[in-house]
């Protein structure tokens, strides 16, 4: 797979389309599904994943292979899912400076009032409705730009802080630092929305 | 609030904790406190909860294949935006646009500045002697005229003496001491100092220049700065059009 996808990218450095075409094939996928995480929209998501790997066939040259393909791919998303973003919202700080105030009010145990405690979980079992999803999505699109992508990469998509760090070209401290505050954003979010939870709502409470 | 010196956990940590990117150290702060204190035990189940609920966010099926065209060459942009040639192109060229206004920008604040710096040693001048004048204050020998000092830099200067328009602010705003009179037969060194254009001896271009663009005259820079003003003017404002729209 490694080998095949090195061939691919030198293919497609060549010029290609079709080796390139064999990565788009293999992660479009992932690319659509970041983008749509960030921008919480099918249309816009689907016009930015194609803007991606237009871009990405571009600037294939500039790939080294320092770091994995994925990364490089998802760099290119999120730099172009961030800039639709910005350019969709002329001031989308009011509405996250509103958030960061009410995360400061409510603080620990306070999730505790939509759930029921004593069952745990198995989270991959876990499935959420589409009231629930809908929620989750708006949560994520109140976190600032920076701190929302490191979630998605980390908690819907499941990367390593290091592949993050690479695709974000940031240190794994700020790794580390935006997965928190964005996590912690989002806890607040939800409690504010807490009337929208399902309250026979099943997690995994108080287990080390 | 209740522990009476033990800090409460951060966010960051509890956070750390579910991606097992606490250090040793800071596991043994973590485990130590959290088996006393309700409330961070609390917030690590709120965190958890949330972290749940994310990792369940189903993975959705891409609506289309995003594939490109087999015919694509690195160059053609628009054959592939066909089915919609309105979005990406903008912003392609929103960032090409992006690096033009800001030279345009950056060169026309240049050009303002010099433009600046020639109207007001085309001014101080005339204020100072009336007009026509083309000593400053700062002249250690005044010399006759404008006119005569311009035919003294003709004799003197060499006419193929290339100067960039910096050195002429330079000249014309600060070290304006005509005093080339003295001067007749140390050419080399003369020409030296008006290159480097630190020595006392005003660095002229040769005469092929009309009077109303001669920088020795104070006319002369009142009409190239107004020039580079307008210039830099349209520069600005056609660069902050750009900008708005």
């Amino acid at each position: 797979m490694r080998e095949d996808e090195a061939l691919l990218i030198t293919r497609s450095q060549r010029g290609d389309v079709n080796a390139f075409n064999q990565l788009v094939l293999h992660y479009q996928q992932t690319a659509y599904n970041v983008v749509l995480r960030m921008l919480g929209n099918r249309d816009a998501a689907a016009d930015v994943t194609q803007d991606t790997f237009i871009a990405a066939y571009r600037a294939i040259q500039s790939f080294r292979g320092g770091s994995s393909f994925r990364s490089w791919l998802l760099r290119i998303a999120s730099n172009q899912a961030c800039d639709y973003w910005r350019r969709a919202n002329r001031h989308p700080q009011d509405s996250l400076d509103r958030v960061m105030d009410e995360d400061e009010l409510h603080d620990a145990g306070l999730l505790n009032a939509l759930v029921e405690t004593g069952q745990a979980a198995n989270p991959e079992e876990f499935l959420l409705n589409q009231e629930l999803q809908e929620l989750i999505q708006k949560g994520l699109q109140e976190l600032p730009l920076d701190q929302r992508i490191a979630v998605i990469l980390c908690d819907i998509q499941g990367l390593s802080y290091e592949e993050i760090a690479a695709t974000t070209q940031t240190t794994l401290g700020t790794v580390r630092s935006r997965i928190a505050r964005g996590r912690g954003r989002l806890r607040g979010y939800l409690y504010k929305h807490r009337e929208l939870l399902p309250r026979n709502y099943r997690l995994l409470t108080d287990r080390e | 609030m209740a522990q009476l010196h033990d800090e409460h956990l951060t966010t960051e940590q509890l956070s750390a904790f579910f991606d097992k990117q606490l250090s040793a150290g800071e596991l043994a702060v973590f485990d130590a406190h959290l088996s006393t204190c309700q409330q961070c035990q609390q917030s690590l189940s709120d965190l958890r909860l949330t972290i749940v609920l994310l990792r369940a966010m189903p993975e959705e099926e891409v609506p289309r294949s995003f594939v490109l065209p087999s015919r694509l060459a690195p160059v053609p942009e628009r054959s592939v935006r066909q089915d919609r040639p309105v979005r990406p192109i903008p912003q392609k060229r929103h960032t090409w646009l992006d690096t033009l206004r800001r030279s345009v920008r950056t060169v026309s604040t240049i050009a303002a500045v010099l433009a600046l710096l020639f109207i007001i040693s085309g001014i101080v001048p005339s204020l100072h002697f009336g007009g026509g004048e083309a000593t400053s204050s700062g002249a250690s020998e005044p010399v006759p005229s404008s006119a005569g000092a311009g035919t003294n830099f003709g004799t003197v200067k060499t006419p193929n003496i290339q100067q960039t328009p910096a050195v002429h602010a330079q000249s014309a705003a600060g070290t304006k001491t005509p005093t080339p009179i003295e001067t007749p037969g140390p050419t080399p060194p003369a020409r030296v100092e008006s290159n480097t254009s630190t020595g006392p001896p005003p660095t002229e271009q040769g005469p092929t220049v009309p009077p109303e663009f001669d920088p020795g005259q104070p006319i002369g820079r009142l009409s190239i700065g107004a020039l580079l003003l307008v210039l830099s003017i349209i520069g600005l404002i056609f660069t902050r059009r750009r900008r708005a729209w």
